[in-house]
């Protein structure tokens, strides 16, 4: 009795080392498909480019104009090349403070210099309109650069909490 | 049996555990799968190809056609332009006495059909057809000479220059992108004087607010082109926005001793849109006084403020894009055509 209970232990703990042994197996495939799930989020992560045109489609701008590398880097002190992909769009007209820029860098140490650069922005737009254009300074006045991992982003608009949304859900 | 029934249970139960951990860890990898990260920077990134922002060549043959012609002029424009429909927007009351600024804008009429940039070329273009064909090869050479008088050259400002800068920053594959900017709304003569503070409101320039002679300075510009006086005839009427703008140009010089100052006339406002001190009258008084002032000290002076306005000395309703006093992307071609004309005839300078 005592040989078949001690044989019936041991076969039990045999087999039980068997399955665990296949949850190792499948932690291990747990932790490739986070980092596959990983890389699949950051390769569908789509470009700030496609945002901005889903932003226009929802969105009536104020006659947008998309600024170039020597206007961020001449105006701004952004080195263009600091940055993975950007969009830097400011209304045409000077009588709106409408501003979109989604920024991406490279290196997310470079995210708080980013964020500096576009709070000079946000003053800029601030000082301009005050005393000026009250409607526009309100605007200027509730919005704020933001930044998610290493995307910077700001957003001054009427239609403002709604263009951050949509940034949001894309990042 | 009935005293193993103990040791049955022990095997039963660690046989029972093992299946269900293996099966809850395999759910848990499954589930994984379509959580979304936080992070976005992963080995994955580097397959993301790089998307940069390609320059915004908003440009029609109809636009090359009058930025490319420097005897394009306010007729030839007027003439390409009459189909086009008026573009207005609505703005803030005016705030007459007081204050810093004269810029603000008052309510207007916002009209549908603005005509697109597209169309004001193709218009252009029809009307200037007929000139360049007169013209032939030597408008073409000469367009190349005044394309180079504005290397180096930057443009200082208020919100009108504003207006004239963001036009440029759409027309980079022109002539236009040789041009730098020192524009601000609200900027005037008088607070262009001013340290930098946190009421200050000077162009940046490279990050910062700089006081605009600092900035020509690290720019390097050999040519530089005012237009002030919008924010400035309010505060200090006609002689003393004068004798503002005056030491402005004096600190400019100063720091800078080779450049060339040009100073352009300031523009109306729309009829009936005057407030304070910013009446037709008084602005044509001021042109008046800075013409003379230009004179005297060898500086140029170019008149864009005729080219826009009407048979009545007002801005040119055509012209206005608020109902007010700051102006479209059809006066912004006029500028262009007034500021080509201006440069051909200063070409040996």
């Amino acid at each position: 009795m005592k040989k078949f209970g001690m044989k019936t232990l041991c076969i039990c703990m045999a087999v039980s080392a068997v399955l665990l042994g296949g949850c190792g197996k499948a932690e291990e495939t747990l932790g490739t498909n986070v980092e596959q799930s990983e890389a699949e989020e950051t390769v569908n992560a789509r470009p700030v480019k496609e945002i901005y045109e889903d932003i226009k489609q929802a969105v009536e701008l104020h006659s947008p104009v998309e600024m170039a590398d020597s206007f961020i880097s001449n105006y701004y002190g952004i080195d263009p090349e600091k940055l993975e992909e950007y969009i830097f769009v400011m209304s045409e007209e000077a009588t709106s403070a409408e501003t979109i820029v989604i920024m991406k860098v490279k290196d997310e140490g470079d995210v708080e210099k980013i964020s500096e650069a576009l709070q000079v922005v946000v003053d800029e737009k601030r000082g301009e309109m005050e005393n000026y254009l009250p409607e526009q300074f309100e605007i200027v006045d509730k919005s704020s650069v933001k930044s998610k991992g290493s995307y910077v982003y700001l957003v001054i608009s009427e239609s403002g909490d709604t263009i951050v949304q949509m940034i949001e859900e894309e990042l | 049996m009935k005293k193993n029934w103990w040791r049955y249970g022990i095997a039963v139960g660690l046989v029972m555990v093992a299946i269900i951990g293996s099966f809850g860890i395999k759910a848990l990898a499954a589930g994984k799968k379509t959580m979304r990260t936080g992070a976005d920077i992963v080995t994955g990134a580097s397959e993301i190809e790089s998307i940069k922002i390609v320059k915004n060549t908003y440009q029609t043959e109809g636009e090359k056609g009058i930025l490319g012609t420097p005897e394009a002029d306010k007729t030839e424009v007027e003439s390409g332009n009459g189909e086009k429909t008026e573009e207005g927007e609505s703005g803030n009351e005016a705030d007459a006495e007081g204050g810093k600024t004269g810029e603000t804008a008052e309510e207007g009429t916002s009209e549908d059909g603005v005509v697109s940039d597209e169309e004001a070329g193709e218009a252009s273009e029809s009307g200037e057809k007929t000139e360049s064909g007169e013209e032939g090869e030597g408008a073409e050479e000469n367009a190349e000479e005044i394309d180079a008088y504005f290397d180096d050259s930057v443009f200082i400002g208020d919100s009108i220059m504003l207006g004239f800068r963001n036009y440029a920053m759409k027309r980079q594959d022109t002539f236009l992108s040789r041009m730098n900017f020192l524009a601000a709304g609200s900027f005037s003569a008088n607070n262009a004087l001013w340290d930098v503070n946190d009421e200050s409101v000077h162009p940046v320039y490279q990050g910062e607010q700089r006081q605009v002679w600092e900035s020509v300075s690290l720019m390097g510009s050999k040519r530089v082109f005012l237009m002030l006086g919008m924010n400035d005839l309010n505060i200090t009427g006609v002689e003393g926005s004068c004798e503002k703008y005056e030491e402005l140009i004096g600190k400019i010089k100063e720091k800078n001793p080779d450049a060339e100052i040009i100073i352009m006339s300031m523009t109306y406002v729309l009829k009936g849109k005057e407030t304070g001190k910013l009446q037709n009258d008084i602005i044509r008084e001021f042109n008046g006084m800075l013409e003379t002032m230009a004179e005297k000290n060898g500086w140029g002076y170019v008149n864009v403020a005729e080219a826009l306005a009407d048979g009545n000395g007002d801005l040119a309703e055509e012209y206005c894009s608020d109902g007010f006093a700051h102006q479209n992307p059809e006066a912004y071609d006029v500028w262009v055509s007034v500021l080509r004309k201006y440069a051909d005839e200063h070409l040996d300078k």
